[in-house]
């Protein structure tokens, strides 16, 4: 377990459920400041709902959540959020989407300096061309990096991501990867970031730590730290026996739990084979 | 229409029978597609034949109670400059009338959507007050507030408020989940995301409470005038048929019709401007 003493973050013995169901069971997770976790796992395990919690949109049946020792009651800008559905304002441009959060994360800025900060970040994650347009004007992956932008833009110390990169071009994820690592380095103190992804590839080249949840109902199965020196660069951190042996531990993991879910003794067969 | 979606259902049930089956549906289907938009002013001049074919018939000693669509032009053309005034006369008690109840709608109902207690204390009204035909007030209006045109933009009022009111409560509770998250974590306070979220995710309603607001406010405005005006559409249409002067009367239910038409549609450009943002 690679949790320092005084998390920065933390989900202390948590219990959660949306209705009736349990979706989290008695789940604690501590992540230090300026950590980079990954949070994998299968669909419905409950990631998102982590995620929810973190950021103060839910409210824990059993357990506390805690950043920086205080207690979590609400969503509060020192947190910023992507969401699974990287939803923007459909009646405000890109821009006015982002320049509307950087008027609550930096009420200091004027009118002028907000857009010129807006326009930067959209830069940043290649929306040069598309400032003045709406979000339905524009592709799945593109209102992505819109709400990449926004997030980044607030500054927040600490960046819950839900499979931000999922709607990208290959080519589009690695430079977004890039960013958000150059984001993360170059910021004091650095940034503590929550990132969801089903790419284990992923997982483990960005992170300091990849955590793993196992479905019915969500707990963690793993929590693995990654011994890799940084900066990785992605050919020759690919050929490592340390990235191999870790991306062949992530994936039994994976598949243990599936395979526990499934284990109606007719099934396991077929799956063992995939 | 509903012929073709008989036709269709039954190409559907009968999936497997060879292509010709679907035919009919498909000549009706491309039929249609020509006409779309057009079949209301077909309609509207294969009414204007049929009455003039009436008028032809209809014995000459009950002429002056049925009059033809000729006779009715000249009289419209003959009473152009008074229904004009009239129009102006009922526009200074619409437009104040209609536009308080917008604000007070919009305002009231957004604040009802997003407020817990604040809806609780409304709903009663809604039950109750709001299905109340609202032109049973006009005569109290009147008797009750000085002068007929504080009475009668009183009552536009109270006509188009309940359903932009009711609309706009409805819209305001129904925001998506997705953007009340976001807003809540870009930290917007509460007035911000009155006005930049819960109203624009609003519009689509207010829109449907607006446009049937408006027709309230035009049954309410005539009715208003048949009780007491001295000028108006209304009026204008009380009074001549109380000459039994009808082709003038016809003239001005038909001028007054097109007024109604003119503004809806004016309407419905704003909505769509408003609402750009929606495919
Ligand atoms: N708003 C909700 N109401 C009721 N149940 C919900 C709600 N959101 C999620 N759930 C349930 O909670 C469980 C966990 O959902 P969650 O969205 O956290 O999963 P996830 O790990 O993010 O999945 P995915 O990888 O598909 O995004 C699921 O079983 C889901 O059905
Ligand atoms: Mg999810």
């Amino acid at each position: 377990m690679g949790s320092a003493a005084q998390p920065a973050l933390e989900l202390d013995s948590v219990s959660f459920g949306y209705g009736t169901g349990a979706v989290l069971a008695d789940l604690s997770l501590g992540l230090r400041e300026g950590e980079f976790v990954s949070l994998l796992g299968p669909s419905g395990s409950g990631k998102s709902t982590v995620l929810r919690l973190l950021a103060g949109l839910e409210i824990p049946q059993r357990g506390h959540i805690r950043h920086r020792g205080k207690p979590v009651t609400g969503p509060g800008i020192d947190r910023g959020v992507v969401f699974q559905d990287y939803s923007l304002f459909p009646w405000m441009t890109l821009t006015e989407n982002v320049v509307l959060a950087i008027g609550k994360a930096h009420p200091q800025l004027d009118r002028k300096q907000r857009r010129e900060l807006a326009e930067e970040y959209l830069e940043l994650v290649g929306l040069a061309d598309a400032h003045g347009k709406y979000p339905q004007e524009l592709s799945g992956g593109m209102c992505q990096r819109g709400a990449i932008a926004r997030a980044l833009a607030m500054g927040a110390p600490v960046l819950l991501m839900d499979e931000p990169f999922g709607a990208l071009d290959p080519v589009n994820r690695t430079r977004l990867q890039d960013l958000l690592l150059e984001v993360w380095n170059s910021s004091r103190p650095a940034r503590t970031i929550v990132f969801v992804t089903h790419d284990v590839d992923e997982a483990i080249l960005l992170a300091d730590r990849v955590v793993v949840l196992g479905a019915c109902p969500g707990r963690i199965i793993a929590d693995l730290d990654v011994p890799i020196p940084r900066p990785r660069p992605r050919r020759q951190t690919y050929l490592l026996p340390e990235f191999q042996d870790l991306r062949k531990a992530v994936t039994e993991y994976l598949q243990g739990d599936m395979l526990q879910r499934l284990s109606a003794a007719d099934t396991v067969a077929e799956a063992e084979g995939i | 229409m509903s012929q073709v979606r008989v036709s269709g259902l039954a190409s559907l049930a009968f999936a497997d029978l060879p292509a010709s089956a679907s035919r009919p549906a498909q000549t009706t289907r491309r039929l249609t597609a020509r006409l779309s938009g057009k079949e209301g002013w077909c309609l509207l001049v294969g009414l204007l034949l049929l009455w003039q074919l009436v008028a032809w018939v209809v014995p000459a000693r009950n002429r002056f109670l049925f009059p033809s669509p000729l006779l009715t032009a000249q009289a419209l053309w003959a009473s152009l400059f008074e229904l004009g005034k009239g129009t102006l006369s009922s526009f200074i008690i619409l437009i104040p009338g209609y536009a308080a109840a917008v604000v007070a709608g919009v305002v009231l109902g957004i604040l009802a959507g997003t407020t817990r207690w604040l809806e609780r204390l409304t709903v009663p009204f809604t039950r109750v007050v709001a299905p109340v035909p609202p032109t049973v007030y006009v005569p109290y209006a009147i008797a009750l507030l000085p002068g007929f045109r504080s009475a009668a933009i009183a009552v536009v009022f109270i006509g188009a408020f309940w359903p932009i009111f009711v609309n706009a409560t409805a819209g305001a509770a129904s925001v998506p989940q997705r953007l009340r998250d976001n807003a809540r974590v870009l930290g917007l306070g509460k007035a911000e995301y009155l006005r930049r979220v819960v109203f624009p995710s609003s519009l689509t309603h207010i829109f449907s409470g607006m446009s049937v607001g408006l027709a309230m406010s035009f049954i309410m405005l005539t009715v208003a005038e048949l009780f007491g005006a001295n000028a108006g559409l209304g009026r204008f249409v009380q009074f001549y048929a109380d000459f039994a002067d009808y082709p003038r009367m016809v003239a001005g239910i038909l001028f007054t019709g097109a007024v109604t038409f003119v503004c809806m549609r004016a309407l419905d450009r704003v909505r769509r401007r408003a609402l750009f943002w929606q495919r």
